[in-house]
């Protein structure tokens, strides 16, 4: 018994069994399995017989006596039998647990401890190896994250520097301007001069392109002006 | 008009309980009730009512419930304590025992009693496994025995089976009872038949399969 459920819970015949059947829907890999009268592919059954059933009487089975009874033994008999070998299998199978359990258990407690006494020390060595790197690691990291706080700082004084140069130079600009901005001593200069010095921005354009300032200037007049002087020449063709 | 039966048929004969306690008075405390599902055992099987708790009608529709504290007689056994039974009453399977076969059913009673099944604790091991024991027993240098395969026994309120372990442990298919006899009182005679070369008259087949003739 102890050697028929060796060979059938041993993995290589398990994997060579497991090979040939389909992984996902084997018997073998499906927790398990229900069968339910409900889903299948057919009317609903609260539809009930159909027409051409509704009239019929299923016949009951008319079994002999002497049959009935016999059949009955000899199902009860196997079932007995059946479950009563179940049972004796479990019972070798937890003889063979045993001893597989037993067979691990190799070692007295003093070797145990030894074993573990020697463990401790390879791992305290080992603890000891990793701290010395982590503290060489750490302190690399340390240096690198200092140099970048140094080029950072350098860079940001720089930054500052530039912009207190831009602004100084902006304020002298604006202190070389304040020497013309009118202020209420020299107003009635500036209103007088503004009074005084008209401005016409009025001009007209011939066809050739002269530019004649002021509003109502004409062409003979010496105030015509062409554009080429002081501009690009207009770049369009007369009419002929 | 004539009623169409439809379906099959039940082993149901009677009317709900409540049919026909309800119009007893007292609820017919103290009167015999039989089942007609159980008139198929050759024992007396009937309920004498003790109590009776009159239950809501509900839903309207279905047959009125009742609590019912009776005295059990099954197949002949008096049960010692009282049964209650309330979802049952609902069939229509109860019939009322009348007051002048009483006595007549309680005499059965004495008369017509099941026994208990007395069964083995016992049973021989298949020739394949017992072998396969003994060589293993042989492989381990231990002593051999005659292997057996103990029998559980299951218990329960109704099973009155107890194990004699005086009884031998049997094999194979085990000896037919004496209503079933008849299935294999022709079989000898076959084989003797079969082995002779000729065949016996009720089973008309050759060795191959083919009737003869």
């Amino acid at each position: 018994m102890a050697s028929l459920l060796r060979t059938s819970l041993n993995p290589r015949n398990v994997l060579r069994l497991g090979s040939n059947i389909e992984p996902q829907f084997s018997p073998a890999t499906t927790p398990w399995t229900q069968t339910v009268r409900w889903r299948r592919d057919r009317k609903p059954m609260w539809l009930g017989p159909s027409k051409s059933k509704r009239y019929w009487v299923p016949p009951r089975p008319n079994q002999p006596l002497e049959e009935k009874v016999e059949l009955r033994r000899l199902f009860t008999r196997y079932k007995t039998e059946v479950s009563a070998l179940h049972d004796l299998i479990k019972e070798n199978m937890k003889e063979v647990q045993e001893k597989q359990k037993q067979a691990l258990q190799f070692q007295s407690k003093e070797e145990e401890e030894a074993e573990w006494v020697e463990c401790m020390a390879i791992n305290d060595d080992w603890n000891a190896e990793s701290a010395a790197l982590r503290e060489q690691r750490i302190a690399r990291e340390l240096e690198a994250v200092e140099e970048r706080a140094l080029q950072l700082k350098l860079a940001r004084d720089e930054e500052k520097r530039k912009l207190a140069a831009e602004l100084n130079a902006k304020v002298r600009a604006e202190k070389e301007r304040s020497k013309t901005y009118i202020t209420p001593e020299n107003i009635d200069e500036a209103i007088e001069q503004a009074l005084n010095t008209v401005v016409d921005f009025n001009y007209s354009i011939d066809l050739r392109g002269n530019k004649y300032i002021g509003k109502r200037t004409k062409p003979e007049s010496q105030n015509a002006k062409r554009i080429s002087d002081s501009h690009e020449p207009i770049k369009r063709e007369i009419a002929a | 008009m004539p009623y169409i039966y439809i379906g099959r048929k039940t082993t149901h004969v009677g009317k709900t309980l409540w049919q026909l306690l309800g119009n007893l008075k007292d609820y017919g405390v103290g009167r015999l009730i039989i089942r007609g599902s159980q008139q198929r055992y050759e024992e007396p099987c009937f309920l004498r009512i003790a109590r009776v708790f009159p239950q809501f009608h509900e839903p309207e529709d279905e047959p009125r419930k009742v609590a019912v504290w009776a005295e059990n007689v099954f197949r002949g056994n008096r049960y010692p304590d009282l049964v209650q039974i309330m979802r049952v009453t609902r069939k229509h399977d109860f019939q009322l025992v009348p007051k002048e076969d009483e006595d007549r059913l309680y005499e059965l009673a004495k008369v017509k009693r099941k026994k208990p099944n007395v069964v083995p604790n016992k049973r021989c091991v298949p020739p394949l496994l017992k072998e396969l024991l003994f060589r293993e027993a042989v492989a381990e240098s231990k002593k051999i025995e005659e292997p057996e395969l103990k029998l559980n026994l299951r218990k329960s309120k109704n099973n009155d089976a107890r194990e004699d372990p005086t009884l031998p442990a049997t094999e194979g298919l085990g000896t037919p009872p004496v209503e079933a006899a008849c299935l294999y009182s022709n079989i000898d005679t076959y084989f003797q038949a079969r082995q002779a070369g000729t065949t016996h008259p009720k089973f008309p087949y050759n060795r191959s399969g083919k009737l003869n003739g």
